[in-house]
């Protein structure tokens, strides 16, 4: 395993924002880690990089304690929103030093992606506006190329065309030249079809973990009239379900993969699939019972 | 062939029906290579993985084979097997459908093929 979490808990003060993680990452694969604002996504990736000690519990990293070690900070790299860079740094020579610490540092790839983002080499790194920060933080990460690599609410406050093209660089790069990426967010943004799997966290612990194309197909939205939606949901687990138009209504209802929804001929009745971030949002829902969901959830596999 | 996330389609599913696509229209040919996991992930901006499980999918069918450290490539038997499944399933499936509906609007029988005859004229 490259990445475990035994049991770990974290606290600020008198709050908890990890509270008995257990996880096991392993292989050269992109994952998603996604949870609501405050489920403990941010603290987990800070503890895996080494930034954070957690309160109790384990964690290894390629084998090794991550937090005050030489060898976890040559090969994991967190980018995340509040990077910080000597301020006295020109972007340049940030890349500069980013080369040494970092031995399959790419200061090529990262010198184009920056002139093709149009941002200039040779400004501050605390010049920079929200997004251009959030870029230059994404294109230090994927030149980077360590073994294990963690972005955070990468995509905050870009464009759209850049988030695109980051993108499609993190895939083409991840393709080259594979290795653990681990993607976190509560809004995806067009990263879900690059997630090989999710890991689901919620309220300071694991909720699911699993291939992202089957969890996916977990899940369907039902909508038509609400007569026959509630008639096809009583049979099935669901996990919202509300009024559209007046006699109209949608639900999002979990699924045996492999299974058939049975609706009526003529129903009216209308079944699609259900966006990554729509069905962790419906799954985490606080009423209707979290609980029983995931208890539900699990029991069947 | 436009990935479309919304549809009730599974991705991998997706690139699979394309892939079947085609082959019946001839954009690929008996024993030519089809697109690696990595070309089909590139160019739809999804996991290899996923596009894997597409290939995979057909491998399992028999519509394509792997050619060790080459690829994989359009089986002989290929365009019989999607014919077939296609006839047995989809098509019927879409039939059975298209009398449902005829039946809601109260059309007849003679109605019906009367409307499938001239969809078929039209086309040509």
């Amino acid at each position: 395993m490259e990445v475990t979490f035994q049991q770990v808990v974290r606290q600020y003060g008198k709050t908890e924002a990890l509270s008995g993680l257990t996880l096991n990452l392993d292989g050269d694969k992109i994952i998603g880690i996604l949870g609501r604002n405050g489920a403990g996504k941010s603290t987990a990736l800070q503890i895996a990089a080494g930034h954070l000690k957690p309160s109790g519990g384990k964690v290894s990293i390629f084998g090794e304690n991550p937090f005050n070690s030489l060898f976890a900070s040559a090969n994991t790299l967190l980018v995340h929103e509040g990077m910080s860079f000597p301020p006295a740094l020109r972007l340049n020579a940030i890349l500069g030093e980013m080369e040494r610490a970092y031995p399959s540092f790419d200061k090529k790839l990262a010198r184009s992606l920056l002139e093709h983002f149009g941002i200039p080499d040779n400004a501050f790194h605390i010049q920079l506006s929200k997004g251009m920060k959030n870029t230059f933080n994404m294109v230090a990460g994927i030149a980077a190329r360590t073994p294990l690599t963690m972005f955070d609410e990468p995509l905050n406050g870009m464009d759209a065309g850049v988030r695109s093209d980051l993108l499609q660089v993190l895939l083409k790069d991840y393709i080259a030249r594979p290795r653990m990426i681990l993607l976190s967010g509560h809004q995806l943004e067009g990263m879900e079809d690059l997630f090989e799997e999710v890991v689901i966290l919620h309220q300071g612990r694991l909720l699911h973990h699993g291939n992202a194309d089957e969890f996916k197909e977990g899940f369907a939205r039902i909508s038509g009239p609400a007569s026959e939606v509630r008639r096809a949901a009583s049979k099935v687990q669901v996990l919202e379900l509300h009024e559209t138009l007046p006699g109209m209504a949608e639900a999002i209802i979990m699924v045996q993969p492999g299974t058939t929804l049975f609706m009526n001929e003529g129903s009216g009745l209308k079944s699609t699939s259900v966006s990554l971030g729509d069905a962790y949002v419906a799954m985490t829902r606080k009423k209707g019972g979290i609980d029983r969901v995931y208890a539900d959830a699990t029991d069947s596999r | 062939m436009p990935i479309n996330p919304e549809s009730g389609t599974p991705i991998y599913l997706q690139i699979a029906d394309w892939i079947e696509d085609g082959i019946l229209t001839g954009l690929f040919q008996e024993d030519e290579k089809v697109f690696s996991q990595y070309q089909l992930a590139e160019q739809y901006r999804i996991n290899p993985a996923t596009a894997a499980k597409g290939l995979s999918m057909l491998a399992d069918q028999g519509i394509l084979y792997k050619k060790r450290g080459l690829g994989m490539f359009v089986s002989p038997d290929a365009r019989k097997i999607i014919f077939t499944r296609r006839w047995n399933g989809v098509l019927q499936e879409k039939v059975r459908d298209a009398i449902t509906e005829a039946r809601l609007l109260g059309l007849t029988e003679v109605e019906l093929i009367t409307m499938i005859r001239e969809e078929m004229g039209g086309e040509k």
